[in-house]
């Protein structure tokens, strides 16, 4: 087991936001975590990642509890975070974001930015323009970069295609399988659920704070009772 | 054409010479406001501080100077940059490091900068007294004085040679800054966590390591201020509220947070200093024959007397605020 | 009663402190530093209440100060007749039409985009008539300043009663406060710090520059009183009367100032003060209520300073100090507790105690350090030691605020939150 969170309970003071979530994901896989509005989503992201702190439960990377190592730890072990919004250095090039995601590196790292642009040919062209000129589809592809540049062996993903014309929604989603398929695992909060599904290993639908359903992304876009109240019609 | 070397000597070269002061000053609060998000009010004693530091190691090491042929408070320099960086380390660490770690409000801390401000005042005080002090009391300042190629000239550019040694190293300063900024990794993380301090915590850049870089660079360019002025013209121990908001002023017209924008707004500060109290009067006067008669042609004419020069930086201050809160540059905090 | 515990140890401490004084000082001396502690209180709780209430961080107090303490000055000083006997008043006069006239042309020209003007053109338009209403404004009066010191040395006072030279006092602080206010109070809160700190400075530079209104260095005095003074009934009985009053003062500000904090408005500055994004999302106009705010409380810093003044007897521009005008207050708030208005009564009876008491004991501290380090160590003291020893007090109030925010971050008396169902 790559990853393994159990009875998360975190929350930003006052009342916890979530109340005992389960995540459980494999090498190689992708999870995909789906939910109403302020179910908790973005928030069991950053339990995973360690920015805010357990109130109980624990995670686990590999079998080994990291539940006390500071964020910034957390990525030397493998960990890359993409967060929601604010998700790239706006006044830097987008070769120097590449850099910065690579900040823990002390080898060298010109392969893992070439692979990036090769995944993300659009930014090769670019990688002297400022971050925050490019399209949003582009900025997208330079925050997943940036995360990928330390070569992690988990990323975490919040809501990727938010804000993306479709055929951007599709590119993203490629580059989000071709991710996979190098043996990291992925773990998505999308809002597109149905599209996000589809491509899932394992899905989870959260809300209020509590995991309703986890089954793989197949058996959930089958399940009456998911598609009814998650995914409109 | 003696009246166009007046203004040269007047207003082009005094009012490059304190805006460098100005910039050097506004480069830390700009950083510092980038990095850790607060109006660091110590910044001006911070220069004094390294001021008087230089005093120190000037007197420990007279005649040092003489053999390396600058003033000795120059050859100083390094020594005192060196000590006024530890000093912002350790203050950072005292005083502003704790309060970060408790997760206050960013306000909090510019209280706190008041505090420190309170203390480097009285001690420096306490040690060098209230007098004003000099670096030329056993050597002498030389004054270049460059002939100007025209007949009717017959005054002389005038510079001196420490206004020689704050151009070049306010040059040099922003110089290794600029290669610092784009060309080194922590530079760049510096840059990062400036722009994002959320991301850079995300991407694994190590916070503290950049804070403490940060008032390394903060504290070296105060020093390098502090004892270019005390060089120019004198340690004067009350100075520091009098630079305090032409610092302030600089680095929010350059826009907060960037570092070139802040040389700019130090610049523009420093000749719209000079310009308002310049004696306009000598300028026209040659024209004397050309106005009407009854107008007449005050001694003074300047646009603000030289008690009001505070007023300056003040009014760019405000008519920014109001105008455009971003800066000319479009800083990134508002 | 239990709850009040602390409030009433604390000003028990307070009163037997002040007890000791009077016995060791005397009733002369100990008057004069209640009454001036009373003004601090009045100073004090204008900060807290712009601070506490709101958050917002006032640099310039000191500044607010000068303005109250010059308008009472101004309004309650007796009239200088060899100045209105003068041509002066005349130029004054006319030189006031102007000022008005200019006003009312640049009113009018900040009005054109009514009648279609653009706003870029109306800018540029603005922009010109400054600078000429500047260079008129300053050639004019120049002469007239000249002709005034020379003939009458200044313009003396209206000598009106003490008391409206309080109230314009504070109203005069708290106008310069809005337009402080409206220029810094959308943006972030570290540029209304450099603002007020700079608009501090620069007042202080005006009055001690304008021989012709405040006699600059030469300082006025002596400035009437409220109640009979010192001439008339000597020493004691008339600051006892002073105080009187002050403490009055003090009384009826907290009471209001209570009121308030407890009513619906100063729940809601609370609210805006924790979390202003969630207050602006309730449909609070935030700014408009911090202009509010801080325009009360730099009135009553400006009342305060001006009832300062008056007792002074002396109106000195350079008598006003950072220091002694502006943090020495800060330290009241913050060592009294921020949001507590008895907090703040607290901190500034204290606090100015302690620095009244802490100029003898400084000395007494380096006279010492002299003595033996001469008699150990051969060590010279320079000549400056007690002008020196005085700044070891800068450094004291410095570090108290820091350790303040550090280990007292609420203050000796927190403030009191109301659970708001
Ligand atoms: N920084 C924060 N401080 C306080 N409360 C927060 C914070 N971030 C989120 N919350 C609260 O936590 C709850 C869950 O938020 P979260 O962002 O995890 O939801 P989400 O499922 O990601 O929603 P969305 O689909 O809108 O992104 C919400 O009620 C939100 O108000
Ligand atoms: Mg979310």
């Amino acid at each position: 087991m790559l990853i393994n969170a159990t009875n998360l309970v975190a929350g930003y003071g006052g009342e916890p936001v979530l109340n005992g979530v389960d995540i459980e994901l494999e090498a190689g896989q992708i999870g995909v975590i789906v939910g109403p509005n302020g179910a908790g989503k973005s928030t069991v992201l950053k339990s995973i990642f360690g920015l805010i702190g357990l109130q109980q439960g624990k995670v686990e990377l590999e079998g080994e509890n990291i539940s006390d190592v500071p964020p910034n730890r957390r990525v030397g072990l493998g960990i890359a975070y993409v967060p929601q919004e604010m998700n790239i250095f706006q006044t830097l090039t987008v070769q120097e974001n590449l850099e910065m995601g690579a900040y823990i590196r002390r080898d060298d790292y010109t392969s893992a930015m070439e692979r990036m642009f090769d995944l993300f040919p659009p930014l090769k062209q670019k990688r002297n323009s400022i971050a925050g000129n490019l399209s949003g589809g582009q900025r997208q592809m330079v925050a997943i970069g940036r995360a990928l540049m330390v070569d992690p062996r988990l990323l975490l993903l919040d809501e990727p295609t938010v804000g993306l014309s479709p055929a951007f929604v599709h590119d993203i989603i490629e580059r989000i399988i071709a991710v996979a398929r190098s043996n990291v695992g992925v773990l998505v909060v999308e809002q597109n659920a149905r599209r996000a599904l589809e491509i899932a290993d394992t899905g989870f639908v959260l809300a209020g704070g509590r995991n309703l359903y986890t089954d793989t992304g197949e058996n959930l876009l089958n399940n009456p009772a998911v598609a009814k109240s998650f995914l409109g019609r | 054409m003696n009246e166009l070397i007046f203004f040269i000597n007047k207003v082009v070269l005094s009012g490059a010479i304190i805006g460098c002061i100005y910039a050097l000053g506004a480069i830390g609060i700009t950083l510092i406001f980038g990095i850790l998000r607060f109006a660091h009010f110590a910044h001006a004693d911070l220069m004094t501080t390294g001021a008087f530091f230089a005093l120190i190691f000037a007197s420990l090491l007279s005649g040092v100077g003489p053999i390396a042929g600058l003033p000795t408070g120059f050859v100083v320099l390094p020594l005192a940059a060196a000590a006024t960086a530890l000093l912002a380390i350790g203050l950072d660490r005292m005083f502003y490091r704790p309060l970060r770690a408790r997760n206050i409000k960013p306000i909090l801390l510019l209280v706190a900068s008041l505090g420190v401000t309170l203390m480097l005042q009285g001690i420096t005080r306490l040690f060098a007294g209230t007098s004003i002090r000099t670096f030329f009391t056993s050597e002498k300042k030389d004054i270049f004085r460059i002939d100007v190629p025209f007949d009717l000239a017959t005054r002389n550019i005038v510079i001196t040679e420490p206004q020689v040694l704050l151009f070049v190293t306010t040059i040099v300063s922003i110089f290794c800054l600029h290669q610092f900024l784009t060309r080194t990794r922590l530079g760049k993380a510096m840059r990062a966590m400036a722009d994002n301090a959320n991301l850079a915590l995300v991407s694994g850049i190590n916070t503290d390591t950049v804070v403490s870089a940060t008032w390394i660079i903060a504290g070296v360019l105060a020093a390098a201020g502090g004892v270019l002025l005390a060089l120019d013209v004198a340690l004067k121990p009350d100075l520091s509220f009098n630079i305090l908001l032409p610092i302030f002023a600089a680095a929010i017209v350059g826009g907060v947070g960037r570092p070139y924008g802040a040389i700019a707004g130090g610049l523009l500060v420093g000749f719209s200093e000079a310009l308002a109290v310049f004696n306009w009067s000598l300028l026209i006067r040659p024209f004397a024959d050309f106005l009407p008669a009854w107008i007449e042609i005050p001694t003074r004419l300047s646009i603000v007397p030289t008690e009001y020069k505070l007023i300056v930086p003040f009014v760019i201050l405000i008519a920014v605020l109001l105008w455009r809160p971003t800066g000319i540059f479009r800083g990134q905090i508002t | 009663m239990t709850e009040y515990r602390r409030e009433i140890v604390l000003f028990a401490i307070v009163g037997i402190v002040v007890m000791i004084i009077l016995g060791i000082f005397g009733q002369a001396y100990t008057l004069r530093m209640l009454v001036e502690a009373t003004c601090f209180a009045i100073i004090a709780l204008g900060l807290t209440i712009q601070w506490g209430y709101a958050g917002l961080f006032n640099a310039g107090i000191m500044g607010f100060v000068a303005v109250g303490g010059f308008i009472t000055m101004f309004l309650s000083f007796p009239i200088n007749d060899s100045f209105w006997q003068s041509d002066a008043p005349r130029s004054l006069a006319l030189f006031a039409l102007l000022v008005a006239t200019i006003a009312l042309v640049l009113f009018g020209l900040s009005q054109m985009h009514r009648i279609g003007i653009s706003q870029r053109v109306k800018t540029a338009l603005i922009l010109v008539a400054l600078v000429f209403a500047f260079f008129i404004f300053n050639s004019n009066l120049d002469p007239i300043a000249r002709m005034i010191e020379k003939e009458a040395g200044f313009i003396g006072g209206l000598g009106l009663p003490v008391f409206v030279g309080w109230i314009v006092g504070g109203i005069a602080a708290a106008f310069v406060a809005y337009w402080i206010g409206r220029a810094c109070l959308g943006l972030r809160s570290d540029y209304l710090a450099i603002a007020t700190l700079g608009f501090a400075e620069i007042i202080k530079h005006i009055l001690k520059n304008a021989d012709w209104l405040t006699r600059g260095t030469l300082t006025v005095s002596p400035l009437p009183w409220p109640v009979p003074t010192p001439n008339e009934l000597g020493f004691i009985t008339a600051r006892a009367a002073y105080l009187s009053l002050t403490a009055v003062l003090v009384a009826v500000i907290f009471v209001l100032l209570q009121r308030a904090y407890q009513a619906p408005w100063g729940r809601m500055m609370r609210a805006i003060r924790d979390n202003d994004i969630a207050a602006e999302a309730m449909g609070k106009n935030v700014n408009l209520r911090r202009l509010q705010i801080f325009v009360l409380g730099s009135g009553l810093i400006g009342f305060g300073g001006a009832a300062l003044v008056s007792f002074n007897r002396i109106f000195d521009p350079s008598g006003f100090t950072p220091l002694k005008h502006t943090f020495l207050i800060w330290v009241m708030v913050l060592l009294g507790g921020a949001g507590n208005n008895a907090g703040a009564i607290f901190g500034a009876i204290a606090v100015y105690i302690i620095w009244v008491m802490s100029e003898p004991l400084t000395l007494f501290v380096f006279d010492y350090a002299a003595h033996y380090g001469s008699l150990l160590f051969g060590w010279e003291p320079p000549a400056d030691l007690t002008t020196r020893a005085l700044q070891s007090r800068v450094f004291v109030i410095g570090l108290t605020i820091t350790l303040t925010l550090r280990f007292a971050p609420q203050g000796l008396l927190p403030e009191r939150r109301i659970k708001v169902s």
